[in-house]
């Protein structure tokens, strides 16, 4: 019955049945964020009575004189109350902000508890951000519930977006659905999010139904058509439903860095379903040397099981030697990576990850020098941004720093606080960098435990082999009388005209994924059988 | 701080010997060949074939097409050149019907100027001046092409007949004509042909008709909506 439920909700069109699909259908009203204009006569409010010293900082604030203000911050207020206080750190967050330092005016704003500070502060930080939405997603900061009634749903979604670590709780997310607008890239992102996190707890019932729902989606949805499609077979798969979930994994561009993923698994359910002829179609397509930095070693542990299946003895000790080969070699680098990982690979990937997202082929060469998720990990992406946006403003600082030499107050003392702020900001920037290169060690770390995971099933594999060679005289006696068996590929195009090239070794770029294999008298004795 | 030490270097010991470990391990795999020659007996027969897309469909296409043609042969005396204006509906990638229309271009060869020049005589000729034709064709062939690592071109190697009409210095006559081109299709939309033919027909001549065979071989570009 289950299994059956999730078929439908997968196979069929968008079946729309709880409060929680008619919540993501647009039916639940949700707050949406009033505009609070900026306005500089706040700040009087905000200290209320000031001295000499405050006064020319208000002054500065009010003139839009802002580096000014921050060279008399120390001043006017080091060492007072206010700036202890929670509207204090905020005043001198925004001032850090209106000075360019966004990231680091944001993230000192998110060191006090938001309901104590004053409220004209709160409305003006509303205003700040109402244009500055695109920073949440480099910001670092710990949410509490308070901010969302003071920055959005918008915002509590992006800063959520980036905790890739942590699995936030069903109900947590349920909040979420009913509070973001429809059809919002937040709504979406949560939806995916509820999605996944429903998979996690086996309500794969649910998570089909509302995955169906996501996929006809087609504004603002952050989630690539081809991750859900990958999904999509995945519970499939989970569920027993083979043939159906080939059909997902077939769905997945060529173009996706999925598609290695989805080859893969596609291969699996095709050996579980007995046509061990087409996982191995798929294997000669994954194996292709080009694709090394893409392709892990689960793929060798499939490609051998499959030729063990066919008993192609020949092909499996093949693919233990080539697994020894490129495993070995990969296994090495990771470790020197785990133990430096500024590499010149890790580098060059930086400095293109700091441009934009990346794929493995681009990288060309370096590609095998990387752990194998590096360039589609969504942490190290994020970080590796956050280092760029907080060099940015390191060196800003470093700016302010030169410029306060001339410009600054007079006051005893002025150009140690301000060294000590512009080493505050750089030490922030180079933390950023270190978080990027322990997340480059960790990720060979996980690698490396994948590779000796693997390892361990292909020595199985190996023991597999030399067991069945054993009775391999036992088995052509018993096959010598059984009519041959001939199974027939059915993997490549299956469009109404199609090319058939004969494959003599060379690999063609265009044919990649367009291999079929038939196999004749596969663990049998006798005469070849012409195919 | 001895205690300290003490684990720490345990800790480096048991990293670095399960690392070596797993060094180990992988030298160990894959290295029992002595029970291979056991495996030739139960070895099974594979065949691998790439089974690819036509990235061209030319299933139900309309092709407009214009062309160079260089005529070889037939009359001695003459030099014919023709265009080409060529419709083709591709009915499946195998066949191909389409209509011909070509405007020939003569002049005299030196031959023909030869005897105009030193004996005084006209040659005697019956241009072609224009024609147009029926065509079919039948692709049974494929293949590809490697254009030096930048793409690969499909193409189809066709057979092709011709029966219609051919405007002489004369008057009219039928014509026909068989041959083989090759088709690259470029993109959905952009074609070239390269096509060889021998065309048949009957011209006039002081002495009577006579049967004229040439060899037209010519190039041509499409536009396939």
């Amino acid at each position: 019955m289950f299994k059956t439920l999730l078929t439908i909700f997968l196979l069929s069109p968008v079946v729309q049945a709880d409060d929680l699909l008619d919540v993501l259908d647009g039916g639940a009203k949700v707050n949406s964020d009033k505009v609070v204009p900026a306005e500089p006569s706040v700040f009087k409010s905000i200290i209320s009575r000031p001295t000499a010293e405050q006064n020319i900082f208000l002054q500065f604030l009010q003139k839009g004189e802002v580096k000014k203000a921050l060279y008399q911050w120390p001043s006017a207020f080091e060492g007072t109350s206010f700036a202890k206080s929670d509207t204090g750190k905020a005043l001198y967050g925004y001032l850090l902000f209106k000075n360019n330092l966004k990231l680091v005016g944001l993230e000192t704003l998110f060191q006090t508890h938001p309901k104590q500070i004053n409220k004209d502060m709160v409305e003006l930080w509303q205003s700040t951000m109402q244009v500055e939405d695109k920073i949440w997603s480099l910001t670092d900061v710990r949410w509490a519930s308070e901010w969302t009634d003071i920055f959005g749903i918008s915002a509590e979604v992006a800063v959520m977006a980036r905790e890739f670590e942590q699995e936030l709780p069903l109900s947590q997310l349920e909040k979420l659905l009913r509070k973001t607008p429809p059809n919002s890239w937040e709504r979406n992102w949560t939806e995916w999010r509820y999605i996944t996190s429903l998979l996690l707890e086996g309500q794969d019932v649910k998570a089909a139904k509302l995955l169906k729902h996501l996929q006809s989606v087609k504004e603002n949805n952050p989630i690539s058509t081809n991750l859900m499609d990958i999904t999509a077979a995945r519970m499939l798969y989970q569920n027993g439903y083979l043939s159906q979930a080939i059909r997902y994994y077939q769905k997945v561009s060529k173009k996706s860095d999925y598609w290695f993923q989805a080859l893969e698994e596609m291969g699996w359910s095709e050996l579980r379903l007995g046509q061990p002829q087409n996982t191995l179609a798929h294997m000669k397509t994954l194996m292709t040397p080009a694709f090394e930095p893409d392709v892990g070693p689960e793929t060798f542990y499939l490609s051998s099981l499959a030729h063990l299946k066919v008993c192609d003895y020949t092909e499996v000790s093949e693919t233990l030697k080539e697994f020894r080969s490129r495993f070995q070699r990969k296994t090495k680098v990771l470790l020197d990576l785990e133990e430096t990982p500024e590499s010149k690979a890790v580098k060059t990937l930086f400095a293109r990850l700091e441009k934009t997202r990346v794929s493995m082929d681009t990288l060309g060469e370096a590609g095998v020098l990387l752990p194998r998720y590096s360039t589609r990990d969504e942490a190290l992406f994020y970080l590796v941004q956050r280092h760029v946006a907080l060099s940015q403003e390191g060196q800003i600082a470093q700016k302010l720093y030169s410029q306060s030499l001339s410009e600054g107050t007079a006051l005893v003392g002025f150009q140690a606080k301000m060294e000590r702020f512009k080493k505050m900001v750089l030490s922030q920037a180079r933390n950023s960098y270190t978080a990027s290169l322990n997340r480059v060690k960790f990720l060979a770390k996980e690698e490396i435990e994948e590779i000796s995971s693997v390892l361990k099933k292909m020595q199985i594999v190996e023991a597999e082999l030399i067991q069945q060679l054993a009775l391999s005289d036992r088995v052509i006696e018993d096959t010598k009388d059984v009519k041959e068996k001939v199974q027939k590929g059915t993997t490549g195009s299956t469009s109404r005209e199609t090319l058939k090239f004969p494959f003599q070794g060379e690999v063609w770029f265009d044919e990649i994924s367009n291999y079929r294999i038939d196999i004749a008298k596969g663990c049998q004795a006798g005469k070849e059988k012409a195919l | 701080m001895k205690l300290l030490t003490l684990s720490l270097s345990l800790l480096f010991l048991f990293n670095a010997s399960a690392l070596a470990g797993i060094m180990e391990d992988f030298d160990s795999l894959g290295g029992n060949d002595v029970l291979m020659d056991r495996a030739q007996k139960l070895q099974p027969n594979k065949n691998v074939t790439v089974v690819q897309n036509r990235v061209v469909d030319r299933r139900f296409r309309h092709e407009f097409n214009i062309g160079y043609n260089n005529v070889i042969g037939g009359d001695a005396y003459l030099q014919t050149q023709n265009l080409n204006l060529n419709y083709y509906f591709h009915i499946n990638p195998r066949w191909t019907v389409g209509l011909n229309y070509f405007q020939a271009y003569n002049q005299l060869s030196r031959e023909g100027q030869f005897i105009i020049d030193n004996d005084r005589l006209v040659p005697d000729v019956d241009a072609p001046k224009s024609g147009y034709e029926l065509v079919g064709q039948f692709a049974p062939i494929y293949g590809k092409i490697n254009m030096f690592d930048m793409g690969v071109l499909q193409f189809d190697m066709y057979a092709l007949v011709s029966f219609g009409n051919i405007e002489l210095t004369s008057g009219e006559t039928n014509t026909y004509s068989v041959g083989a081109g090759l088709g690259l299709w470029i993109s959905q939309h952009l074609t070239t042909r390269l096509q060889i033919r021998q065309r048949y027909y009957e011209a006039q001549r002081f002495g009577g008709p006579v049967n004229i065979e040439t060899t037209v071989a010519g190039i041509s570009f499409g536009y396939m909506l």
